[in-house]
This record gives structure tokens, sequence and C-alpha cells, in this order.
């Protein structure tokens, strides 16, 4: 479970990019954060992933308060996640295996549990077929696949992706939204950074909205 | 920690990997790091070589206890007894001034100069060969000799040795300095190395971060870095010194036989090479140690 009470995140260049955000995600759901560009969506999901710690206000993680966890104690917390850039962070001097496996080597999981895994990773998002190539041969869509396999692959409880789509074309866009209905459907908790404008919108459980700072919640009815 | 040995398996694997990749620098960074820590031992097993050469030599040091000219027979036969019995004294050996200069005749180049003397200059003299060969033993024992009755000098013949024995502890301690400045440029250079390699990889730090590394993780690949750059370079250093001694010692020891000597360069193999392996360990990992503690720490 995520909660987050009055959370306030300013950078001393560009102000207040978050103002007294609350609101609480529960296990098993999936949630979209939109807004426009600099809306403070990439700065919300990393105050979650503790990549950034609040000015002002609480983050709880599984009731573990983030804004008071030792330096040391992040790895660990951050392990919880699965994390989806929008550059996909893949490292293009290691193949497709060796990029799934760096989340397994840093929980120390090596040999065969590792390679069983790695493999039903990148199964899973259909890039089992190119596990010793390397990710500058891959296209736009296999990167995010690629990135994708390397967030889920220590079987993460919340998965969050930050636009993940946002230099895809919309056959590619679709393929990905759906391995994260898949992932959400067997119990992970998505949170995805995307556009308002996407159409993909109906398929969360929730809607956290960005503008200005300020933050508006929307359930929807599906869920 | 049943994850302990896995992931230093792994870091090590990883980085013998990248050593593998980049061949020549790693041969370069080990050969600067060799040659470094070849030449303060190289030093030091030269004068260590020469210390032991020269306590060799003074364990024939002997002292000449130069006795009064109106001495009568009876205080040198007294002397003789006191110096045989002393407990300092290994030997002493009586030369009448007559047989002295009996000596000299026969050992000089122009006799006939000497017979034209009217009088034997020589004095009656006794030559000591001490217990010990320490400074301060001979010091005590010329002391305590001078004030014999009948004596009129006493003359240590190692003088000259002792002075080079100083000058042999000032060449050790200029050794060990030398080594010292050495080790922190060496530091120096393999920090800096490591920390072009920190660069090289900051993209992966940085993903290996986001994704939940800790620091150990993060550092561990540099330090077997560091450790693996020393053994190299230890192994190499070790190489040069056992190379160096042997080319050395065919001259050496040709040198040496010309004065009857069975002299030659020898330093005791295995602490020697161990002494040096583990310094260049030590170095390697504390410059690799120095580079990641300074690295990591500008981001969480």
């Amino acid at each position: 479970m995520i909660t987050f009470d009055q959370v306030t995140k300013r950078y001393p260049a560009s102000g207040d990019i978050l103002q007294g955000a609350s609101f609480s995600i529960d296990d098993g759901e999936m949630v979209f954060v939109t807004g426009q560009s600099g809306a403070g969506k990439s700065t919300l999901l990393k105050l979650i992933a503790a990549i950034e710690r609040p000015t002002l206000g609480t983050v709880l993680i599984n009731n573990q308060n983030v804004s008071q966890l030792r330096n040391q104690a992040l790895p660990f917390l951050r392990r919880k996640f699965g994390l989806v850039f929008q550059d996909h962070k893949l490292l293009y001097d290691r193949n497709c295996f060796q990029n799934v496996a760096l989340p397994l080597s840093i929980n120390g999981i090596t040999g065969d549990e590792a390679a069983k895994r790695i493999r039903a990773a990148l199964d899973k998002v259909g890039l089992l077929n190119k596990e010793k190539a390397m990710p500058i041969t891959l296209s736009g869509g296999e990167q995010q696949r690629l990135a994708i396999a390397r967030a889920v692959v220590s079987r993460p409880s919340i998965l969050i992706a930050d636009e993940p789509t946002g230099h895809l074309d919309s056959t590619y866009a679709n393929d990905i939204m759906q391995l994260f209905t898949a992932f959400n459907q067997v119990g992970v908790t998505v949170m995805i950074a995307m556009h308002e404008t996407s159409s993909t919108l109906a398929i969360a459980h929730k809607q956290l909205h960005l503008a200005q700072g300020k933050l508006t919640l929307s359930e929807h009815a599906h869920a | 920690m049943h994850n302990w040995l896995p992931q230093h398996a792994q870091a090590l694997s990883l980085v013998i990997g990248r050593l593998r990749a980049q061949t020549l620098s790693t041969l370069l960074i080990c050969a600067v790091i060799g040659v470094t820590v070849a030449i303060p031992s190289l030093m030091y097993v030269a004068i260590h070589n020469v210390s032991q050469l020269v306590s060799e030599v003074k364990k024939d040091a002997q002292m000449s206890v130069f006795l009064k000219p109106d001495i009568d027979r009876a205080r040198v036969q007294s002397l003789e007894k006191t110096l045989t019995n002393h407990p300092a004294i290994a030997s002493a050996r009586f030369v009448a001034k007559k047989e002295a200069l009996n000596q000299l005749i026969a050992s000089s180049n122009n006799p006939e100069l000497i017979a034209t003397l009217d009088n034997n200059p020589l004095p009656d003299a006794f030559f000591i060969q001490p217990k010990s060969i320490e400074k301060a033993t001979i010091d005590a024992l010329k002391t305590e000799l001078n004030t014999l009755d009948g004596v009129a000098e006493v003359i240590v013949d190692s003088g000259w040795m002792n002075r080079l024995n100083s000058l042999l502890g000032l060449g050790q301690q200029a050794a060990w300095l030398l080594g010292l400045l050495l080790g922190f440029g060496l530091i120096a250079v393999i920090s800096n190395t490591i920390r072009m390699q920190i660069l090289t990889h900051k993209e992966e730090i940085e993903v290996s971060r986001l994704i939940g590394a800790t620091n150990s993780f993060i550092r561990r690949p540099f330090l077997y870095l560091g450790t693996l750059y020393g053994m190299g370079g230890g192994l190499l250093a070790c190489c040069i010194l056992w190379l160096v001694v042997t080319l050395f010692n065919q001259t050496v020891t040709q040198i040496a036989a010309e004065y009857q000597s069975d002299f030659a360069i020898e330093f005791a193999l295995v602490p020697t090479f161990f002494n040096i392996f583990s310094i260049s360990v030590l170095v390697g990992w504390l410059a690799a140690y120095a580079a990641v503690s300074y690295q990591p720490a500008q981001s969480q």
C-alpha cells in the first residue's frame, strides 16, 4: 500500500513541483499519473521509489515511512519496485539476458535460478528469442519491453513506469500497455505516468492528475 | 548472508571479463605497478646484501693494543693473562716489537731502508679478536683496555666499516622513504585509473542504484579491480627482481672470484616475494578504496 499525506516537493530552482498531495493506493491497483510535461509526474513516481525525498509530508510504502529511512536502507526499499524508465536506461554493452540479470544479481540470485527467471521474464515480454541480442539492435518497442522484463524479473510487488510509451507509435504503445495490464491482473500494483491525452486511461482503477503542483484523484467505476 | 559468496564470485568474474577485454591497458597498469614496486625492492635487496658482506668482513675485525715502550716482561705476561681471560675477548696474540719489525721488513718493498734505522720504532703489541662486533661492546672494551697499566694506545681496525655501516643504514632509510613515496604515487595512479573506470560505467552505476544496488554492490567490482591490478603488478615486480638479481649475479660472482670470494647477491625468495606481492595487493586495494570512496558518495 502506498500512502501520501500532505506531501510537498520543492526544488530550489523551480519551486513547489508538488503541493500537499494526499492519496493512497491499495495493493493490486492500476493507477495512472497524468499531467502536462513538467507537471511533476516523474517527481511523484520518484518520491514513491525513494529516488527523491519529500520536502514536507509523509510517504508511506507498506506502512514504512520513506522520509525517515536511512540512506543505507534505501536500496532495500527500491528492490520492492520494478522501475521502467522513459529512456529505458538499458546497458548497451550487455546483451538482453545480461540486462535482465542485473536486478537478480543485486538481489544475490545467480546460477540456474537466475537463468530460469530471466528466460521467464523475456518470454513474458516476447523477447526470449533475443536473449543474446544487444539492446542497440532492438527496436524502440523491443527496448521498452526489455526494460519491462528487467523491471519484473525480481517479482516486485509494485511496478512503476515513467511514460513507458512516450517514444513509441500506437501499435507498440498498445503492446506495452497490454503487458502492464497483464502484470496487474496477477496482483502487481502498477503505476504509470503518462500524458492525459492517452486513450488507454480507461483501464486504470485510479487516475492521479497533476496540474500546477496540485493533485486531483479520480476513481474509475470499473474498478 | 548466503548471498555474500555468489555476489563476490559474480563481481570477480565481471572484473576478470573486463580486464580480458582491455588486455593492453591492464598489462600497462600492471607494468607501472611492477616497475614501481621493483625499484625500492631492488634497492633494499642491494643494501641488505652489502650489509651482509660488511658484517662478514667485520667478523674478522681486530683490535690492536700497543704497549708502552718501557714495559717490562712481567707486566706483558700479566697483561696477556688479563686479556686471554677477559670475557669479551675471543683470542689475544702477543707480537713483540722485534717480531713486528721482522714482519715489516719481510713485507716491505724497501727492507734496506728499514734496516738503516738506529732503533726499532715499533712497540710491543697484542692483537685481539673480540667476541662481539657490536659497536657499543667494542667501544666499551676499548675504553677498558686503555685504562690498563702498560697500555699506550688501543686501535680498532674496523672503524671504516662502522662508517660504511652507518652509510648503509642511511641507504636503507632512503630505500624505505623511496618505497613510501613511490607507494603514494602508485596509489594516485591506480586510483585515477579506477576513477576512469567508474566514469566509464557511470550509467551502469546509476541504473544499479535506481534498482536497489547497495554501495557495497557498486564498489565491489572496483575493489576487485584494484586488487587484481596489485596482484598483477606484484607478480611482475617479483619477476623483475628475480631477473635483475640473476643477471647481476653473473657479473658479481666473476668480480668476487677475483677477490677469492664466493659472494653473490642473495635474498630469501619466498618471504621477499610474499612481502612484495602483499604490498602490491595492499596498494592496489587502497587505491581502489580511495577511488570508490569518493565516487559513489556523490549520488544516493
